[in-house]
């Protein structure tokens, strides 16, 4: 068993922000992490502010609140609109300033709200049909929901669907297939996770990681 | 952690073992095993069992038609039975359970419908040496286990819902704010707390702490919460008995505790292992179920849940029983020797196991 701190985290683009983060904190020394093609990492820096050494587990993002949910990490970073999709049972102590979306209804350009809200029973494409589902139960509307899992405008582009559902970060992919947004239908944040039956030092060690994101001056929660 | 999962055979013999040893614990300290109804009629016990439960639990119409449900949370079961056999019975009552309940409980790939409940209820005692008691019995059920390393963590569901309920103008928002401290969502908390006074504000983004220190409960109790006051007051008194009592045992106060059942009314504790992802058990002071199926008595249990416990113990004691069985070849020319001498060998205290010919060779 080791005594480092587990941290999940996505491959790619959201695991460098991650580590630019935990050395802005001080959590982590600062210097790039070249995992190659390794998938379990050790971390520098970490046993000054943290009390144990950290190690990095490289997952696909909607792999990490399962990680999390059984203590295989303690800790992961991930996105609200995977959580939510995973209904994973996590706790969610600190929210990173990067990596925010937005989750749109998105359509062939020139559909309005009224026309989408018009259809007798109006069908989806989309990731995200936990969230889709709720959203538009929440609004009464009948809806079929149809599962992508990439490329998700050509739903709408091709035909298979009146509309999408998905995260929209600039909004160039939309307008490059003659798509554009109807509807934001709530905003996505990248949060840190941890499993809620820590035993003590884990938490911690959790509990220092937050205080440490969370800033000097800043009252962590 | 990562725990091996025990190979089939070797967990169900195991779980046997243990559930054996469990209700010896309980049985030493007079907790008599209950013969808890596999099915109950659910216009007697559905106001008793929480909503939030009672969408995870199987309920059908019988041959008569009356609805029935499928043992899933044995409590209220429990409770049900008692309430109907007082007369017979003097307080306090307790009782040991063993049972497998059917529930719908999340899993890693899809959803958990079955799983093995142990536990106990003292029924009819109040106050702290009750919950001190169920406590006890409860280490000293997992000692009995092989478990070691484990803590004890101890909340109150009056903290966190004395929060909410003063900050929260509506059912609605309580919900939703409770549903923000239930994940220990910092941000959402701060900003669904955003009307608050500042103390209360920054006491409810505190109790979304991972490792809550003293300085929580001083703030707490700060707050003109008189029954939020109370039981944080209550909680540290419990924390020290516990001290004396179990000091071997570490114990972790944690404020932002939760009603998962719908009748937990007070003290909750969870037992944590730092191997495990989930707790190996759970439970609490209810005093408000009872009333609901009629007789209003104060009680206390907790359950064991008894496959993580499994998994566990086989991990931290790796099972000795795997000498290899003697073989005793039964497909050649005598097969009554090959099981005779199979059967002179168990005599001996040995495991064996009898060859026979191949399904599609067979003779006989």
């Amino acid at each position: 068993m080791t005594d480092a701190l587990r941290l999940a985290v996505p491959k790619g683009r959201l695991m460098k922000q991650t580590l630019r983060t935990l050395a802005a904190s001080g959590v982590v020394d600062s210097g790039a992490v070249d995992p190659g093609r390794r998938l379990v990492v050790r971390v520098d820096g970490a046993d000054a502010v943290l009390g144990r050494p950290l190690e990095l587990l490289l997952l696909k993002n909607a792999d990490v609140p399962t990680y999390v949910e059984h203590g295989v990490a303690e800790v992961g970073v991930c996105g609200t609109d995977v959580l939510d999709e995973s209904d994973a049972n996590v706790w969610r102590p600190h929210t990173f300033d990067f990596g925010s979306c937005r989750i749109a209804i998105a359509a062939r350009a020139g559909t309005t709200a009224a026309d989408l809200r018009a259809r007798p029973t109006l069908r989806i494409a989309t990731k995200y049909t936990r969230t889709a589902a709720r959203w538009f139960a929440g609004r009464g509307q009948a809806v079929d929901l149809v599962k992508l899992n990439g490329s998700v405008e050509l739903g709408a582009v091709l035909g298979l669907a009146d509309a999408i559902v998905d995260l929209v970060e600039t909004g160039r992919t939309l307008v490059e297939n003659d798509l554009e947004v109807v509807e934001v239908i709530g905003q996505t944040q990248v949060k840190l996770i941890a499993n809620r039956s820590l035993g003590r030092a884990q938490a911690a060690a959790v509990d220092r990681m937050v205080a440490a994101l969370a800033g000097p001056g800043t009252e962590a929660p | 952690m990562t725990l091996d999962v025990p190979s089939t055979s070797a967990r169900v013999r195991r779980r046997r073992e243990l559930v054996t040893r469990a209700l010896d614990v309980l049985r030493g300290w007079g907790y008599d095993e209950a013969d808890v109804p596999l099915l109950a009629p659910w216009g007697e016990l559905g106001e008793a069992i929480g909503e939030r439960v009672a969408s995870r639990l199987f309920r059908f119409a019988d041959h008569t038609g009356r609805l029935q449900v499928l043992r899933g949370d044995i409590t209220p079961v429990i409770a049900w039975q008692v309430v109907r056999s007082l007369e017979s019975r003097a307080l306090p009552v307790r009782v040991a359970y063993a049972n497998r309940v059917a529930r719908v409980e999340r899993a890693f790939a899809s959803q958990r419908l079955e799983t093995y409940a142990v536990g106990m209820e003292l029924i009819g005692a109040p106050g702290a040496s009750a919950d001190l008691e169920v406590i006890t019995v409860a280490l000293d059920l997992v000692d009995a286990l092989g478990i070691h390393g484990h803590e004890l963590h101890l909340g109150d569901v009056r903290i966190a819902r004395g929060v909410i309920d003063a900050i929260a103008p509506s059912a609605d928002a309580a919900a939703r704010l409770q549903t923000a401290l239930e994940r220990r969502d910092a941000a959402v908390v701060a900003e669904l707390s955003a009307d608050a006074g500042p103390e209360l504000r920054a006491a409810a983004v505190a109790l979304c702490r991972v490792a809550p220190d003293a300085t929580l409960f001083d703030r707490l109790e700060a707050l003109d919460l008189p029954d939020v006051a109370a039981a944080c007051a209550a909680l540290r008194a419990r924390f020290a008995e516990l001290g004396r009592l179990v000091p071997d045992v570490p114990v972790v106060l944690d404020p932002t505790t939760f009603d998962d059942r719908g009748y937990y009314t007070g003290f909750r504790f969870r037992l944590v292992h730092p191997r495990m992802g989930e707790a190996l058990g759970a439970g609490g002071r209810y005093d408000s179920l009872f009333g609901r199926l009629g007789r209003a008595l104060p009680a206390t249990g907790i359950g064991v849940y008894i496959e993580r416990v499994v998994a566990l113990a086989a991990a931290l004691t790796p099972d000795d029983d795997a000498a290899p069985a003697a073989q005793f070849d039964a497909s050649g020319v005598d097969p009554t020797e090959a099981v005779a001498r199979a059967r002179a060998a168990r005599r001996n205290g040995q495991r064996v196991v009898v060859a026979h010919a191949a399904a599609d060779g067979g003779d006989r």
